[in-house]
C-alpha cells in the first residue's frame, strides 16, 4: 500500500511546498513596493501565485496548500520585523482571498481556467477587483485596529496591489500550466516575429516609463502600448501576454518614473505613480487577456462554424451517393423488387421485377400488391396503408402468371415501411422449386417397395409433369418388343378423368401406326407440336382420344436407345424450351421409376422361381445359419427324409433337433465358415425323428444372406447305396477266397501229381528214369509255385517275378538232382509284375536254365558260379538271364538240332507262350536271355 | 536223427506220399490216421516225438482240439499242416504251442528241414 501512496503524497506535498517558496519569494519580492504607511505594499505579486496556487491543486489539497502558504507568509513578514499579530492576521486575508478567489474562479469558469476563454478572463476579473475588494476591507481593518493606519488608503493600496497581482501573475502561472504544445512557436518566423515583438515591446516600453538607459527623459504616449498589445492578442496565445506584461511591469517598476517622476499615469508622489502605473498595467494585462481570449473564441467559433458546414457538405454528398447506390442496386439487382403505395398499388419496379413478371421496359405498371405476394402473406403484412411499426420480413411463395400467360413460381419477400409504403423483393423460384419436386420424386423412388407404390410414384410424376408445363394432359409409353411398340402405358390423374376413355388405357401401340406425337421415339428427339391440328401427316390418335391442340414428347434415351417416351399437351400457350427442360427431367424419373419397377417384378419373379426350385427340388436340402446351425428353411425332400415337421426344424439348431450322428462332424463347416473354402462336401451319419440311422452325402455351400454367413447344404440319401456296395464287397471277398481256395487246391493237386510220381520212381527203382520223373516234379514244382504265389498275393492277377524267381531257387537249391554240387548264385532283379500268362511260362524257363546249369556246367565238381539277372529293357521289354561260367557248349553243338527236351522247351515256351526271343551267348560258359513283352496277355481280373 | 512221427491226415495221397518221404528220410512212422480221436488215442499210446497234424480232418474234432488234447499227457514237437481255408485258425492253433504252421501243399524240404532226417 504504501509504496502506491507514495508517489501521490510526494506530489500532494510538492505542489503545497512548491507554492509555499513561490508564495515566500514573491512576497520578499513585494516588500520593496510599500504604501506610505510601510503597512500594504504597493504591489502585491503573491495574492496571483496563492490564487494560481488553488486554482491549479486540487481541492484536497487546498488545506496543506494553505498551511503552506500562511507559513511562507509569516516567514517572510518575520524577515521585516513585522507585528505579529499583523503578520498572522494579513496572512489569514491573503489566504481567505486566494481560497474564495479561487472558489469564484472555479465556480464561474466552470473548471480551473486555461486562460484561453472570455470567461476565464471574466472569472480572473472578478476575483481580482470583486473578491480582491472585500477581502481587502478586512486588510485594512486590521491595518487601522493593529496600527492606526489610514483605512481608506490601506484598502486601495490592498486593492491595487493585490489586484495588479492577481490580473498579472495567476493568469501567466495558469496560461504556463496549461499544457501547450510549443512546438508550433519552434518555426523559424514565429521565433523571428517573437523577437521582433519583443524587442519593440521592451523599446517602447523603456521609452514609455523612462526606463531606458539611452534616453533622455522622454515618455511616450502610454497608449501606444495599449495598440501594441493587440499584436500578441491577435498573434499570440495568453502565455506571450502574460510574459509581455511581466516584462513590462519589471520595466515599468524599476524605471525612474516611479521614483523620480513625473510619470506619464500623473501621480503626487511616488507610491500614487507606482499605483496609477499598476492601474494602467492592470488594465492593460487583463484588457490584453480578453481581447486574446475573445480573439481566440472568435477563431474557434469559425473553426467550428467551417467544420459543421464541412460536415453538412459531407452529409449530403454522402446521401446522395447513397441514393445512387440504392438506385443502382434497384436497377441492377438479380432479383425484382416492386414498391407498393399506401394503397398497395405498385409504383415501381425495378427492370428484373419486369422481367420476372413478363412486363415490358416501358409497360404501363397496372399492378397491385396482390399481383406479386399471396393474400396470406398480405394479411402478415399488416393493415392496408396503414403506417406500421413493424418491420418484420414477410416471406411467401405464390403461383402466379406472366403477362403472356406464363406460369411461375414467384417468391416475395416484401416488408412494410414505415411510411406505410411496402418493399417487395421477387424471385422467380419456378426452377427451383421444380428442383425440389424433382428431388421429393427421386426420394420417394428410394423408399417406394410395392407395386402399387410404383405405380402411384409414376402418375404422380406425370402430374408433376402436367402441372409445370402447365399441360392438362400427360402420358407416358415405354418402348418394347424390339422397338417396334408402345407399351406400359401411364398417364396422368387429370388424363384419365377427362382426356382418355378408359379403353386406351392399357393398349399397345404399333409405333408404325402410331400418329406424329409418337415422332420422339421414331426420331429419338424431343417433338414439340404447338400447332398440332395444323400439322402435316399427323394421323390420327387412339380412339377415345381427346383433340389435341398441342403437344411436347421428350424421348428417355438409354445407350442410344429410345426406351420411353413421355408427353405433356394442350398447354394454353405455346411450349418453350423451360417446357422441354422441365419434360426431358420428369421424362428420366418416370423411366427411373418404371423401370425400377419392372426390375422388382422380374426380380421377384426369379425369386419366386428359384424358391420353387428349393421347395420342389428332388434333392433334400436346407438353409443353416453356418455358425450355430439353425434351420433358416428346409425343403420338402429334407422333410420327407427326415421325419420332421417344417415347424419342428426352422428356427431351431441342428444339433438340437439331433440330427447328427456324430455332433463332431459339424467341424466340416470350419472351412467354409473360416472362410477357406467355399464349398465342402462328405459323408455322415443322420437320424431321423423316428431314430432310424441314414447315411448321406452332404454338400454344403457358404453363402451370404443379408450380410450372414448360411449354408446351404444338399443332402444325399446313400443309405441304400451303401448298403449295395457292402453287398458287392462282401460278394467279391467270397469270391477272393473262393479263388484263393481254387489256386490252393491246383496246387494242392500238382503236390499229389509229384507224390504219384515220386511213388512211381521209387517202385521202378531205375536212377535214369528216376531223374526223369525228379526233372519233371521239379517243373510241377515250378508250376504250383506260380499258384502258391497267386493265392499268397494280395492281387489274384499279378505275381512279382523278382519274388518268384527268389523263391524258385530257393526250392531247385535243394533238390535232389542237384547231387550236392556247389553253384553260388549272384541275382540281380529288379521288381516287376506280370500276370499269372506270363509267370507260368518264365518260370518254367528258369527251371529248365537254372537246372541245366546245376547239371552240365559245371561236370567235374568245380565250385561254380551262376547270375540271374531280370530287367525291364529301355525297350519296355523284360530281360531274364541266367549265366554260368562253367564247361559250356561244344562247338559243334547246335541247339536247335541237339538241345534236348529242356533246351527245346525253353525255346518252345519263349516263343509260342511269351512271343520272345531266346539269346545264347557261348563265349564264356553259356549264358541265355530271354527277352519278351508283357503285354501280350491281359489281366485276367 | 532218427524220430518217431505220427501223421494225422485225412486225405490217402498226401498222407501216404509223406510217409514214404519220412520213412526214405530214415524216421519211424509210429501211425497214419485220419481222424483227431484216432490221433490223440494213437499219440498216448505211440509216444511219437513228433506229429504232423492236418487241421481240417475227418471226425467231429478238428487238428487244433486234437493238438490241445494232446498237450495234456505229451510234450511232443507238433507241426501244424493247413490248408488255405484254415489260414484264419493260425491264432487259435499257435496257442497250443507248435513247432510249425505250415501252408499245404507243403513242401517236403520244409518237413525235412523241421524233422531233420538221415
Amino acid at each position: 500500500m504504501s509504496s502506491k501512496r507514495g508517489p501521490s503524497t510526494g506530489f500532494a506535498i510538492q505542489g503545497p511546498a512548491v507554492a509555499g517558496l513561490a508564495y515566500f519569494l514573491t512576497q520578499m519580492l513585494g516588500f520593496y513596493f510599500p504604501d506610505a504607511d510601510k503597512v500594504i505594499m504597493g504591489i502585491w505579486p503573491p495574492a496571483g501565485v496563492g490564487l494560481a496556487a488553488f486554482l491549479l491543486l486540487p481541492k484536497k489539497r487546498w488545506p496543506l496548500l494553505a498551511l503552506a502558504i500562511f507559513i511562507a507568509g509569516n516567514l517572510a513578514n518575520m524577515t521585516i520585523g513585522r507585528n505579529l499579530l499583523l503578520s498572522l492576521g494579513f496572512m489569514g486575508v491573503n489566504l481567505l482571498e486566494s481560497w474564495l478567489g479561487a472558489l469564484v474562479v472555479l465556480r464561474l469558469a466552470g473548471g480551473p481556467p486555461r486562460m484561453d476563454r472570455l470567461v476565464d478572463c471574466a472569472a480572473i476579473g472578478v476575483a481580482a477587483t470583486i473578491v480582491n475588494a472585500v477581502t481587502g476591507l478586512a486588510a485594512a481593518g486590521l491595518g487601522w485596529i493593529l496600527l492606526r493606519s489610514d483605512p481608506i488608503a490601506s484598502w486601495f493600496s490592498w486593492w491595487i496591489g493585490d489586484g495588479l497581482g492577481i490580473l498579472v501573475i495567476a493568469p501567466m502561472i495558469l496560461a504556463v500550466a496549461k499544457r501547450e504544445s510549443v512546438t508550433r512557436w519552434l518555426r523559424l518566423p514565429s521565433i523571428l516575429e517573437f523577437a521582433i515583438f519583443f524587442a519593440l515591446w521592451a523599446i517602447v516600453g523603456w521609452q514609455t516609463f523612462d526606463a531606458s538607459p539611452l534616453h533622455g527623459f522622454y515618455h511616450n504616449p502610454p497608449y501606444i502600448l495599449i495598440l501594441l498589445i493587440f499584436w500578441p492578442a491577435y498573434r499570440f496565445s495568453a502565455r506571450t501576454i502574460s510574459f509581455a506584461s511581466l516584462v513590462l511591469a519589471f520595466i515599468a517598476l524599476t524605471s525612474r518614473a516611479v521614483s523620480l517622476g513625473p510619470s506619464p499615469m500623473g501621480g503626487e508622489n511616488g507610491f500614487a505613480r507606482l499605483q496609477n502605473i499598476e492601474l494602467f498595467l492592470a488594465i492593460l494585462t487583463f484588457g490584453a487577456y480578453v481581447l486574446s481570449t475573445a480573439l481566440a473564441e472568435l477563431r474557434q467559433a469559425r473553426l467550428l462554424a467551417e467544420d459543421r458546414l464541412a460536415e453538412q457538405k459531407s452529409a449530403e454528398e454522402g446521401l446522395r451517393a447513397r441514393e445512387e447506390r440504392l438506385r443502382a442496386i434497384f436497377d441492377g439487382a438479380a432479383d425484382g423488387i416492386a414498391i407498393a403505395g399506401l394503397d398497395e398499388e405498385i409504383l415501381e419496379i425495378n427492370d428484373a421485377g419486369r422481367e420476372i413478371l413478363g412486363l415490358a421496359k416501358d409497360e404501363r405498371l397496372d399492378l397491385h400488391l396482390a399481383d406479386i405476394v399471396s393474400p396470406e402473406a398480405l394479411g402478415r403484412l399488416g393493415p392496408t396503408g396503414a403506417p406500421t411499426s413493424t418491420d418484420s420480413l414477410v416471406i411467401a411463395l405464390m403461383t402466379t402468371r406472366r403477362r403472356d400467360g406464363s406460369r411461375i413460381e414467384l417468391e416475395s419477400r416484401s416488408r412494410k415501411m414505415p411510411s406505410g409504403e411496402t418493399v417487395s423483393v421477387l424471385r422467380d423460384v419456378t426452377e427451383r422449386h421444380f428442383e425440389r419436386r424433382l428431388t421429393e420424386l427421386r426420394i420417394k423412388l428410394l423408399v417406394v417397395d410395392t407395386n402399387a407404390g410404383f405405380e402411384e410414384l409414376l402418375g404422380a410424376a406425370l402430374d408433376e409433369a402436367e402441372t409445370v408445363t402447365d399441360s392438362v394432359m400427360s402420358f407416358f409409353h415405354m418402348v418394347g418388343g424390339n422397338h417396334e411398340r408402345l407399351e406400359l402405358t401411364a398417364w396422368s390423374k387429370n388424363t384419365l378423368a377427362t382426356m382418355c376413355s378408359k379403353k386406351v388405357e392399357k393398349a399397345h401401340y404399333p409405333i408404325a401406326e402410331a400418329g406424329i406425337w409418337a415422332d420422339a421415339a421414331r426420331l429419338a428427339r424431343p417433338v414439340i407440336h404447338n400447332y398440332y391440328p395444323s400439322e402435316v401427316g399427323r394421323k390420327g390418335l387412339p380412339e377415345g382420344h381427346a383433340e389435341i391442340k398441342r403437344e411436347l414428347v421428350v424421348p428417355i434415351i438409354r445407350s442410344g436407345v429410345v426406351v420411353a417416351i413421355l408427353g405433356v399437351g394442350n398447354k394454353g400457350i405455346p411450349y418453350d424450351e423451360g417446357d422441354l427442360r422441365r419434360a426431358l427431367a420428369l421424362g428420366e424419373i418416370a423411366w427411373d421409376i418404371a423401370d425400377r419397377k419392372f426390375t422388382k417384378s422380374l426380380l421377384k419373379e426369379t425369386e419366386e422361381r428359384f424358391a420353387l426350385v428349393f421347395r420342389h427340388s428332388p434333392m433334400p436340402a436346407a438353409i443353416t445359419r453356418a455358425e450355430s446351425g439353425i434351420f433358416l428353411d428346409v425343403n420338402n425332400a429334407y422333410i420327407a427324409l427326415f421325419g420332421y415337421a417344417k415347424h419342428e426344424l426352422i428356427g431351431r439348431g441342428s444339433r438340437e433337433v439331433g440330427i447328427w450322428v456324430d455332433p463332431e462332424i459339424r467341424k466340416t463347416f470350419d472351412g467354409i465358415i473360416e472362410g477357406r473354402s467355399r464349398i465342402v462336401s462328405f459323408e455322415g451319419r443322420f437320424r431321423k425323428k423316428n431314430g432310424e440311422i441314414v447315411e448321406a452325402f452332404v454338400t454344403s455351400e457358404g453363402v451370404s444372406i443379408d450380410g450372414e454367413l448360411h449354408l446351404v447344404s444338399q443332402v444325399e440319401d446313400i443309405t441304400e447305396r451303401k448298403l449295395a456296395s457292402h453287398k458287392i464287397q462282401k460278394a467279391l471277398a467270397e469270391k477272393e477266397v473262393l479263388l484263393r481256395e481254387l489256386y490252393h487246391r491246383a496246387n494242392n493237386n500238382m503236390q499229389v501229381i509229384s507224390a504219384l510220381l515220386d511213388f512211381q520212381a521209387v517202385a521202378i527203382g531205375d536212377e535214369r528214369l528216376s531223374q526223369a520223373i525228379e526233372a519233371t516234379q521239379n517243373r510241377i514244382g515250378a508250376l504250383a509255385l506260380v499258384n502258391r504265389k497267386l493265392y499268397e498275393a494280395q492281387d489274384l492277377s499279378y505275381i512279382n517275378l523278382r519274388d518268384y524267381i527268389v523263391d524258385l531257387l530257393d526250392v531247385l537249391s535243394q533238390g535232389d538232382w542237384s547231387h550236392g554240387r556247389s553253384v553260388e548264385i549272384k541275382t540281380d532283379l529288379e521288381s516287376i509284375p506280370v500276370i499269372v500268362d506270363t509267370a507260368i511260362p518264365c518260370g518254367l524257363i528258369l527251371n529248365e536254365l537254372i537246372s541245366n546249369v546245376y547239371l552240365h556246367a559245371y561236370p567235374d565238381g568245380t565250385k561254380g558260379l551262376m547270375e540271374i539277372g531280370l530287367r525291364r529293357l529301355p525297350t519296355g521289354e523284360i530281360g531274364m538271364k541266367v549265366a554260368d561260367f562253367g564247361i559250356g557248349l561244344p562247338p559243334e553243338f547246335d541247339i536247335e538240332r541237339d538241345g534236348k527236351i529242356g533246351l527245346q522247351n525253353i525255346v518252345g515256351l519263349c516263343s509260342s507262350q511269351l512271343r520272345g526271343t531266346v539269346h545264347f551267348d557261348r563265349t564264356k560258359g553259356l549264358a541265355c536271355e530271354v527277352i519278351f513283352a508283357d503285354n501280350l496277355y491281359k489281366a485276367r481280373v | 536223427m532218427k524220430r518217431k512221427i505220427l501223421i494225422a491226415e485225412d486225405e490217402f495221397l498226401p498222407a501216404a506220399h509223406l510217409r514214404a518221404v519220412l520213412s526214405r528220410a530214415g524216421h519211424e512212422i509210429v501211425g497214419t490216421v485220419a481222424t483227431a480221436r484216432e490221433c490223440i488215442d494213437l499219440a498216448r499210446e505211440k509216444a511219437p516225438d513228433a506229429i504232423l497234424l492236418d487241421i481240417r480232418l475227418a471226425g467231429d474234432l478238428d487238428g487244433i482240439e486234437a493238438a490241445r488234447r494232446i498237450r495234456e499227457f505229451s510234450q511232443a514237437d507238433i507241426v501244424f499242416m493247413s490248408g488255405y481255408q484254415e489260414l484264419s485258425f493260425r491264432e487259435r492253433a499257435m496257442e497250443t504251442g507248435p513247432i510249425a504252421f505250415l501252408i499245404k501243399p507243403v513242401l517236403l524240404k520244409d518237413i525235412e528241414a523241421i524233422l531233420g532226417g538221415d
